[in-house]
């Protein structure tokens, strides 16, 4: 070994990150030549100094509870916009009641996304929206413990326009399945999670009834959205969604 | 419903590094104030994302968080055209320095006289970059593919920017004390 090759190993050496067999090379090296030992003495006296020398700066008191306390504040506000759009969808939902029972009469056999839109429509008569009511994902997602025997992602999308309503349980096809809400400007978004029946399934979106339903398998999960907002947007979540 | 309860898991990794984080943050940035507004928002990102990424390291990854945040926190006080070198000054080292033995060379036993003033003086004096690695590594003990998350580069970027910040540190060192000697 030459000193130029030893003087590159010798940093790693002291900090333990070298492996067996160059260790030992090195130790015979260092053995021989004054001036890498010299090197290595000089990396140790460094780290001796500083760690016994150099100042250390411990948290101020209450520093832990300051940042927490910042935390909520900043998480709160959005709690109160949830209820606040909860509250402005209301009258909605009783037009959408009307909505309900104008299309129970469409003959929809041949309609993909009929069942999905007739959940989303049932979801927004008054009281049915939501079970939970929290944008805060970390209220949302324990909510589904014990309700659904499959873990449900709840996200909030408050920062891209999406606020995190609330959740409910609901049933699609005969089966329980997770509803998450979400908010945009005057609109609601349902998005529909149960196991899935197969594997991972590429996105499709149809249109139904002036609403657009996009589904989509991933993870052993079975997701569709149903929203009145313009495609564009509800893509935007969708996207949002699907990035892991 | 608990609507203003954090999540546990996230309160305990806060509590479990927050030691380290004020560190790095205080030594990134100039002052204990600006070093408390960058942990702040560092914890606010964290927050934000942690249910999502549960980070196999939470150390690594939260003082990733912290290091960007004192980051941003220096280009902003460079854009309003706010002097960056002047750090907050430290209150007089009383420690007197210890002797080294007899038969060490006189760069090693320079080394080991530096007193606290000079040492704080060399790691400011090094570019932000280089004094990240070397506390991460002498004082905080972290293995270098930690410090590589931590800093966001590959383990090679580490170990040379760490033997660089080893190598100015001491010249720094060693050229105070002769000065002053």
């Amino acid at each position: 070994m030459t000193c130029a090759e030893a003087n590159r190993l010798i940093g790693p050496w002291v900090d333990d990150e070298l492996d067996v067999r160059s260790v030992a090379e090195l130790e015979a090296h260092v053995g021989r030549c004054a001036a890498c030992g010299r090197e290595k003495n000089e990396l140790l006296a460094l780290r001796e100094t500083a760690r016994e020398r150099l100042p250390r700066f411990d948290p101020p008191p209450g520093l832990e509870d300051r940042l927490l306390r910042g935390v909520r504040e900043a998480a709160a506000p959005r709690r109160r916009f949830a209820r606040r759009l909860l509250r402005e969808v209301a009258l909605m939902a009783a037009a959408a009641s009307i909505a309900v029972a104008a299309t129970s009469y469409v003959q929809r056999s041949a309609d993909p996304g009929g069942e999905i839109v007739d959940a989303h429509l049932r979801s927004l008569q008054a009281g049915h929206l939501t079970d939970v009511v929290s944008s805060d994902q970390h209220t949302v997602k324990p909510w589904f413990q014990g309700k659904v025997d499959f873990g449900v992602p709840v996200r909030d999308f408050a920062a891209q326009g999406f606020p995190l309503v609330g959740g409910r349980l609901d049933m699609v096809g005969g089966r329980p399945v997770a509803a998450l809400v979400y908010g945009r400007r005057q609109h609601l978004i349902n998005l529909f999670v149960g196991p899935a029946t197969d594997r991972d399934r590429p996105l499709r979106s149809v249109s139904s009834r002036g609403y657009r339903v996009s589904s989509w398998a991933q993870g052993g999960l079975e997701y569709r959205l149903v929203t009145d907002i313009a495609a564009s947007e509800a893509d935007e979540l969708v996207a949002l969604l699907r990035a892991v | 419903m608990p609507a203003s309860s954090l999540d546990s898991d996230f309160e305990q990794a806060l509590r479990a590094h927050l030691a380290a984080a004020h560190h790095l943050a205080r030594w990134l940035t100039r002052t204990q104030a600006d070093a408390e507004d960058a942990l702040q928002e560092a914890v606010l990102r964290a927050f934000r994302s942690f249910d999502r990424l549960r980070p196999a390291s939470p150390r690594a990854w939260l003082l990733h968080i912290v290091r960007n945040c004192c980051y941003d926190l220096r280009k902003r006080r460079e854009r309003d055209g706010e002097a960056t070198f002047e750090e907050e000054a430290l209150p007089p080292d009383a420690a007197s320095p210890v002797l080294g033995t007899p038969a060490e060379n006189p760069e090693t036993r320079l080394l080991r006289m530096a007193d606290a003033r000079a040492l704080e003086s060399a790691l400011r004096d090094l570019v932000p970059e280089y004094r990240e690695v070397f506390l991460l590594r002498e004082i905080e003990g972290l293995a270098y593919k930690e410090i590589a998350e931590v800093a966001g580069v590959p383990i090679g970027t580490v170990m040379s920017r760490l033997s660089r910040a080893r190598a100015q540190l001491r010249a720094l060192i060693v050229a105070g004390e002769k000065e002053s000697a």
